[in-house]
């Protein structure tokens, strides 16, 4: 079906969708045409993925979900079975977690059978998988077990995925979620290089600062309503993040003066073989520290090696034994029934466990809930909590701000201070440059294997000039 | 397809013919020589990957030892253990459910390390005629396996940190130790299946290109 260039490449119409009934999306429309772009932003809960899912069909014929109202994408109607069955050849898509969308063990094998899918023969598959790796400079690793891939070697091989059926369309929801500025700059690449081609691109992000001036249409998701949003709106945007991060002067090299808490030197890092070095590191009582770089640098294994998870290859680490590490999926840390439960367990420290229902600002609507069943950044907050009961004198947080928006985010800056003022300190790996703005006293940048100390205004223009945010 | 000794389709029927006479069969000396090999085997083939396997089944013994002591303790006196009398029955239960599992864990942990996701889909679809999602869902099921040994090994370790048990012992643990690595996998799994259902899987096997695509590829 060839797609007029005056025709609306995806149009919504008073769309309305839900999971029992349609009342999460209310009455939703938006229209973009031939190398058009339009991005929708909006704050967690809003409804953004039930948006995505209902345009696409996915949640009326996938999940059973309700959707009333008109879609049209590719000339195709994806509300109507027979139509959504063909929408795959229409469009391109890449969804929040490269870790999520990968099926096969190899990239070759990902990508020839998404071809296959289409009817391409297993050779024609092939060779085309092959060319659509060599663009996004995968071709060496064709064959490598998709395990063995960095975090950004596994986005390019899904921006391959979503692209190697040359689709007129590309859809994309929360492409930065769990992605650094390395990775931003690459889906920023592929909404230009898509427009440049004439194909129609919809972005659905909670995160539009990186990426509101690549286009000229943006609405607003909030309480189910869509909005078109107007520039002169920016400030009255609380829950969603339109603004740079002003990343400040330099002032220099600060120390501080309270007693160290973990200091290393010559330190070597990984499992089994270095992947990560750093000659000296420290932290001192009170202090928050932020170790940046890009997916698969080693942050997360020196936290790991720092809360004693893990052997240091080379070197060793002295300092207060009391460290805890909160992972980055914080379901990893529950073990109770409920919240309650959780945070009143009674192999914590009885002093610290007494405040923390105080911490927790939904307790009395949510106290009797299963942690598994809170949102994400109520799971977040939960897992550090858990962790001060333990009253630690470190405390290592594996990217705190993933999946937060604007009013969680805020919510965690002020905790976190709070733990600092209370005298303990806090290891962070982030690749978010607003947690150094608010948050670090120090940064440990990682490149190139090696991890050293750079100034916190250095570290901070560099991650928005590497995601190719206009300032 | 595959340049493999045993095609998938083969392999499939393999696994699934022990798996079933794991059930029917009664001789621990049978059951342990269905073992040795496949046990042997899938290291060979996949080392560390099938690791966690036989880590399970050996987690499940003590399970299996006291439900043989519950259920089945009777025959000729075999030994006393804490001053309980243990019966030759009891021992030989222990031993054929215990066989059993192994059985069905060795061949199961052969075939995720022989083949790979791709070539199970393949062998299924094409060899087997197995419907696609059948096909599709089972070659997935390898693809978490490696997967969930991972979080596995991650959420020992934070709950070790948490002044708990790192191997689950009680059924209360080990409930509290599936909930967090069944909801990762679900997760994982439900998000995989919108994209597979986006990147055309319902079309598979009923859709040849078109004439102006294949033209298009050419150039």
């Amino acid at each position: 079906m060839r797609l007029q260039s005056d025709e609306a490449y995806v149009s919504i119409e008073e769309l309305s969708a839900g999971y029992t009934k349609p009342d999460v999306i209310l009455g939703a429309s938006l229209r973009v045409g031939k190398g058009e772009g339009a991005l929708i932003a909006g704050p967690s809960g809003s409804g953004k993925t039930t948006l995505f899912l209902a345009m696409t069909g996915v949640l009326s014929h996938l999940l059973e979900g309700k959707v009333e109202g008109k879609a049209s994408i590719g000339g195709l109607d994806p509300l109507k079975l027979e139509d959504y069955e063909l929408l795959p050849s229409k469009i391109g898509i890449v969804l929040q977690d490269p870790e999520k969308q990968i099926a096969m063990p190899t990239p070759i094998d990902e990508l020839t059978f998404i071809l296959e899918n289409f009817g391409y023969s297993r050779e024609e598959a092939e060779k085309r998988a092959a060319e659509a790796l060599k663009s996004v400079g995968l071709q060496s690793k064709a064959n490598f077990h998709v395990e063995n891939l960095s975090g950004g070697e596994k986005r390019r091989l899904t921006i391959a995925a979503s692209t190697v059926h040359d689709p007129p369309i590309l859809l994309m929801d929360e492409p930065t979620a769990s992605i650094d500025p390395w990775g931003i700059a690459e889906i920023r690449g592929l909404i230009r290089s898509s427009l440049d081609k004439g194909m129609a691109v919809l972005l659905i992000e909670h995160k539009p600062v990186f990426f509101k001036d690549l286009f000229k249409r943006i609405y607003i998701l909030r309480g189910g309503k869509l909005d078109k949003f107007e520039e002169k709106d920016e400030m009255s945007i609380r829950d969603v993040d339109f603004s740079v991060k002003e990343c400040g002067e330099e002032k220099g090299k600060d120390i501080g003066s309270g007693k160290r808490v973990i200091e290393a030197r010559d330190l070597a890092v990984g499992y089994g073989r270095a992947i990560l070095r750093a000659e000296e590191l420290e932290m001192r009582e009170g202090e928050i520290v932020a170790i940046v770089g890009p997916n698969g640098s080693g942050k997360t294994t020196i936290l790991k090696t720092i809360a004693g998870f893990i052997g240091p290859i080379e070197g060793e680490i002295v300092g207060e034994r009391r460290r805890f590490y909160v992972p980055q999926f914080p379901d990893m840390l529950f073990i109770k029934r409920t919240v309650e439960e959780e945070l009143r367990d009674q192999k914590m420290d009885p002093r610290a466990r007494g405040s923390l229902k105080d911490l927790f600002p939904w307790y009395s609507s949510l106290k009797s809930s299963n942690p598994f069943r809170l949102s994400h950044g109520q799971r977040r907050w939960l897992s550090i909590l858990i962790a001060l009961g333990y009253d630690p004198s470190v405390l290592l947080l594996d990217e705190p701000s993933s999946g937060l928006d604007l009013i969680l985010y805020n919510k965690l800056v002020d905790l976190l201070k709070r733990v600092k003022n209370s005298g303990k300190s806090v290891m962070i790996s982030t690749h978010d440059p607003r947690l150094i703005v608010d948050l670090a006293d120090r940064v440990y940048y990682i490149q190139d294997g090696r991890m050293a100390e750079k100034g916190k205004s250095e570290a901070c223009s560099e991650l928005y000039e590497v995601a190719g945010v206009v300032r | 397809m595959s340049d493999k000794m045993l095609s998938p389709g083969a392999g499939f029927i393999y696994a699934l013919s022990l798996t079933a006479l794991a059930f029917i069969l009664r001789s621990e000396i049978v059951l342990l020589a269905m073992v040795i090999p496949n046990f042997l085997l899938s290291l060979y083939y996949g080392r560390k990957k099938v690791a966690w396997v036989y880590v399970l089944i050996l987690i499940s013994a003590p399970g299996i030892f006291l439900n043989a002591l519950f259920f089945s303790n009777y025959g000729t006196l075999y030994t006393t253990i804490l001053g309980r009398p243990i019966y030759s029955n009891c021992i030989s239960s222990f031993l054929i459910v215990f066989l059993r599992i192994a059985v069905i864990g060795s061949v199961g942990a052969f075939f995720v390390s022989y083949y790979t996701p791709m070539e199970i889909v393949k062998g299924l679809e094409k060899e087997l005629h197995f419907p696609k999602g059948i096909a599709f869902s089972v070659a997935y099921a390898f693809r978490l396996m490696p997967l969930i040994s991972k979080d596995f090994s991650e959420i020992r370790k934070v709950r070790k940190q948490r002044g708990y048990r790192a191997f689950p012992l009680t059924a209360e643990e080990f409930i509290t130790y599936a909930a967090p690595l069944l909801r990762i996998s679900y997760e994982r799994a439900f998000w995989t299946g919108v994209a597979m259902e986006l990147r055309g899987f319902r079309l598979r096997g009923k859709r040849r290109i078109s004439s102006r695509e294949q033209a298009r590829f050419e150039k």
